[in-house]
């Protein structure tokens, strides 16, 4: 055996003691971002791999693969990140998170169906699995359930003025990390609903959604 | 005799980047184990990992020996270096918003002026509509 050969073998070691690492963090990742971060790590891991094997054995076989590898492990990582909303035991505070994560994918009619249907799938996933909503979790459960009951009662009545009174209320009590990106959510979508409501912003409401 | 002498400095220098690599790695998954918070352990598996890639890269091109296949194993770390720092900030700052971060560890929070300054102005409250929620 070569010198490289040697190397290769400690190499081997060596990174499938990160995987393992990584692997653990996946089945103890108090949140789904710890998750989606080691299962990147595991992305890269792998892609090294196959580096390190193409330059002990001198071929080239696998270049593309470790290539499609490190952008799958990107694209995945930035797709659940941009998207997840972690659902504390009350229902309320999901809507802020989601409102902001809507100001964050850019705010367009297209996407937001989508996100609603997807964060349905990851809170179910989450839900289960998220015991550290910190000091944030307690704050956010009185006045969640109160803009989630103003929300319903503002579908019933016309005009943004109310919803405007009843928003900044509980946007007050609303903790000051999520509520300054539900304000500049709302901010952007409130043209294109002004237009529309018009007519009746109560059935826009309902239909944006 | 020079080609013999360069072939095995060349294989060493390909086993030293290997190993190093290994050791980036595994850098990566013991940050992953032994930091408390998100935020330290995005840290730990972005950074390491992108140059410990870089030596593995590094590896492969000097064990080959040819210069055909440079730029695309060039082109595979670049795509990882220009994405890690993408990834690490949508991460951090999902984590952020979603609070799901331990404020005790903290030493300072840049962002929090930020927040509260554009949370105290009405003009941005004037334009709310209700029709956010589901």
């Amino acid at each position: 055996m070569t010198v490289l050969d040697y190397a290769y073998g400690i190499t081997q070691v060596l990174l499938s003691i990160a995987f393992l690492c990584a692997v653990y963090r996946v089945f103890a990742g108090p949140s789904v971002l710890d998750r989606v971060i080691s299962v990147d790590v595991m992305l890269i891991v792998v892609a090294s791999l196959l580096f390190a094997d193409m330059a002990d054995n001198d071929h080239q076989d696998n270049i593309l693969f470790a290539l499609g590898t490190a952008v799958i492990g990107f694209l995945g990582a930035v797709a659940i990140a941009r998207y997840v909303a972690v659902r504390s035991p009350d229902d309320g505070s999901d809507a802020a998170d989601d409102a902001g994560t809507r100001h964050a994918v850019g705010a367009s009619d297209d996407v937001e169906p989508e996100v609603a249907t997807g964060r349905t799938e990851e809170n179910e996933v989450v839900e289960a699995q998220s015991p550290t909503m910190d000091d944030g979790g307690a704050a956010a459960a009185g006045p969640p359930h109160g803009r989630a009951a103003q929300a319903g009662a503002a579908e019933n009545h016309a005009g943004n003025a109310s919803g405007a009174a009843a928003d900044s209320d509980a946007e007050q009590e609303e903790e000051e990390s999520t509520a300054w990106f539900t304000a500049l959510a709302r901010s952007r979508n409130a043209p294109r609903a002004e237009g529309d409501a018009s007519e009746d912003p109560s059935q826009q409401g309902g239909e944006q959604r | 005799m020079n080609s013999e002498i360069w072939a095995q400095i060349v294989e060493g220098i390909a086993a030293v980047c290997l190993v190093g690599g290994g050791l980036m790695s595994l850098a990566a998954g013991v940050g992953l184990l032994r930091f408390p918070d998100l935020h330290s352990r995005m840290h730990a598996a972005t950074k390491p990992q992108v140059l410990g890639l870089l030596l593995f890269v590094i590896a492969a091109i000097v064990s080959w020996g040819k210069w055909e296949w440079v730029p695309i194993a060039l082109l595979v770390w670049g795509l990882q270096i220009l994405t890690a720092p993408v990834s690490a900030h949508v991460v951090g700052r999902a984590g952020y918003r979603l609070r799901h971060m331990r404020r005790d560890l903290l030493v300072r929070d840049e962002l929090q002026h930020a927040v509260e300054t554009i949370s105290r102005n009405e003009s941005v409250r004037a334009e709310v509509s209700d029709q956010h929620d589901d």
